[in-house]
């Protein structure tokens, strides 16, 4: 063996560790002795480390990008697939809804009405009850039966007077809120475990042809849970408090609330993802009342000081990893 | 109503083409600055969203779109190291960044280097020295594969390690 002389592919083969014993001994001598060249094997090495492809799915990549929610056109489409799955209904956009309500009083055309991510709206169904939407929330109704409501989020309703005609409220479990004559508030966001309703005046009955056997009523200050997961109702007084129903004055609020509770909430307003990575936090609970412009940051630094933990945003996702 | 999703989904086929084209490089690039699979990914997703964003008013030639997600990327990396810095500042570990800047450009230059002399390789030779490079083949190995011997496979190398060392003389 010649071990004065290294060729450029042994070289390389010992660095891109492929070499056989042979070669890794003939480069060992040749490193320890006066032929040894530095500078060539240095550039060798260089060379080795810049052109390392680092492994990645493309696929993957490729497959969260298309997932990502972009613009509007997005956004639309990917309501009328909430739609379909929410009841099988035929799509009508938003906009085109205020033209139909004018023509849909006798037809059994299907009405709807939506907000986005951090928006309010309130409205006027076609029998003079007043309903306010919350953030993220779809309503349906059929023009000729308006105190026939399915929805999907969160609405505080004020129901017109109607001994005739009861007023029902449909949530995606198949929940139905009926009510004469009555305030009242619903939550039924589809990706939390639960369904709330909670009466401030009046009377509603709770009815579930799968989950009760005999309605719940409910009097006023009284909420009603409903839990997805047990598919079990919990009856409760209401806080003072909470018949403020918050979000109405533009308010965030949690009372007694655990973080994966207000987590929905946040997302709901903000179109952000809380993602915990510790249960413990994830279950401790906060009471506190926001602006509804009240940064994310600033509430994550405020719930902060009442409990130890750490924080980062993913742009592109806008997930918030909680650890 | 349908005209939109129709235009969408055509965008998104266009994307998959250049998520196929640029994605790789991309990533090499951040991984390389950052060491950081988590943020690397993140930052090259950024990269293509921002793309996404404004593709409606993007020149759609090769060139004007790598050097968008080029321009887009780095600036994402110089941000990230920024941020960095300010946390880092808050620690009271103050540390410059300015040798990062330079560092942002070169590893592209150099990124970009590489794939002109891949280029400029017979195929032959790129094909047998990528088989020891990503694949970590052995000489004895390639020369199985491609039915070749071992030292027309050395020979390959060499002449591969030859073009490497003269297009890259300005980075070793």
């Amino acid at each position: 063996m010649d071990k004065s002389h290294i060729s450029k592919a042994e070289l390389w083969a010992y660095i891109s560790k492929t070499a056989d014993p042979d070669t890794i001994r003939k480069v060992e001598l040749w490193k320890d002795s006066s032929e040894y060249d530095k500078e060539l094997f240095s550039q060798i090495t260089a060379i080795y480390l810049n052109t390392k492809e680092y492994p990645v799915s493309v696929e993957d990549a490729k497959n969260r990008f298309l997932r990502y929610p972009r613009n509007t056109k997005q956004k639309t489409v990917s309501k009328v697939y909430k739609l379909l799955k929410y009841a099988a209904m035929i799509a009508i956009i938003v906009t085109a809804a205020y033209t139909y309500q004018q023509f849909s009083e006798s037809t059994s055309q299907l009405i709807s009405e939506e907000t986005s991510f951090g928006e309010n709206k309130q409205l006027k169904l076609p029998d003079g009850s007043v309903v306010w939407l919350n953030a993220s929330t779809l309503l349906t109704y059929k023009g000729n039966t308006p105190r026939t409501i399915s929805l999907e989020g969160e609405a505080f309703f004020e129901v017109a007077k109607d001994t005739a005609h009861p007023f029902t409220v449909t949530t995606s479990d198949g929940l139905k809120i009926e009510a004469l004559g009555t305030s009242f508030n619903v939550k039924s966001y589809s990706n939390t475990s639960i369904v709330e309703t909670k009466l401030l005046t009046g009377k509603v009955a709770i009815t579930s042809d799968k989950y009760l056997k005999e309605r719940v009523l409910l009097a006023p200050d009284e909420k009603v849970i409903f839990d997805r997961n047990s598919k079990q109702f919990f009856k409760q007084d209401m806080v003072k408090r909470e018949g403020r129903i918050a979000w109405r004055e533009g308010k965030i609020e949690f009372e007694n609330q655990s973080f994966r509770e207000i987590a929905n909430d946040l997302y709901v307003q903000y179109q952000v993802k809380l993602v915990f990575k510790n249960d413990e936090v994830a279950n401790s609970k906060f009471t506190g009342v926001f602006d509804k412009n009240t940064p994310i940051r600033e509430i994550l630094e405020i719930l902060k000081t009442s409990k130890e933990f750490d924080y980062h945003l993913i742009t592109a996702t806008d997930e918030w990893v909680i650890k | 109503m349908n005209k939109k999703p129709t235009f969408s989904l055509d965008q998104e086929a266009q994307f998959s083409i250049l998520f196929d084209k640029h994605y790789q490089r991309l990533y090499n690039y951040a991984y390389k600055l950052l060491n950081d699979i988590f943020t690397s990914e993140e930052l090259v997703q950024e990269t293509f969203i921002k793309l996404w964003e404004h593709y409606h008013k993007i020149d759609k030639s090769h060139r004007a779109i790598e050097s968008f997600l080029i321009v887009t990327l780095k600036n994402k990396i110089i941000d990230h190291f920024r941020k960095d810095q300010t946390r880092e500042k808050h620690n009271n570990l103050y540390s410059l960044y300015s040798d990062m800047l330079s560092e942002i450009n070169t590893q592209w230059d150099l990124l970009q280097q590489i794939d002109i002399i891949y280029e400029n390789l017979e195929q032959k030779t790129r094909d047998i020295f990528q088989l020891s490079r990503n694949e970590g083949l052995t000489y004895k190995e390639i020369s199985i594969k491609k039915n070749i011997s071992i030292k027309t496979v050395e020979l390959h190398i060499s002449t591969a390690l030859i073009a490497f060392r003269k297009g890259l003389k300005n980075y070793l």
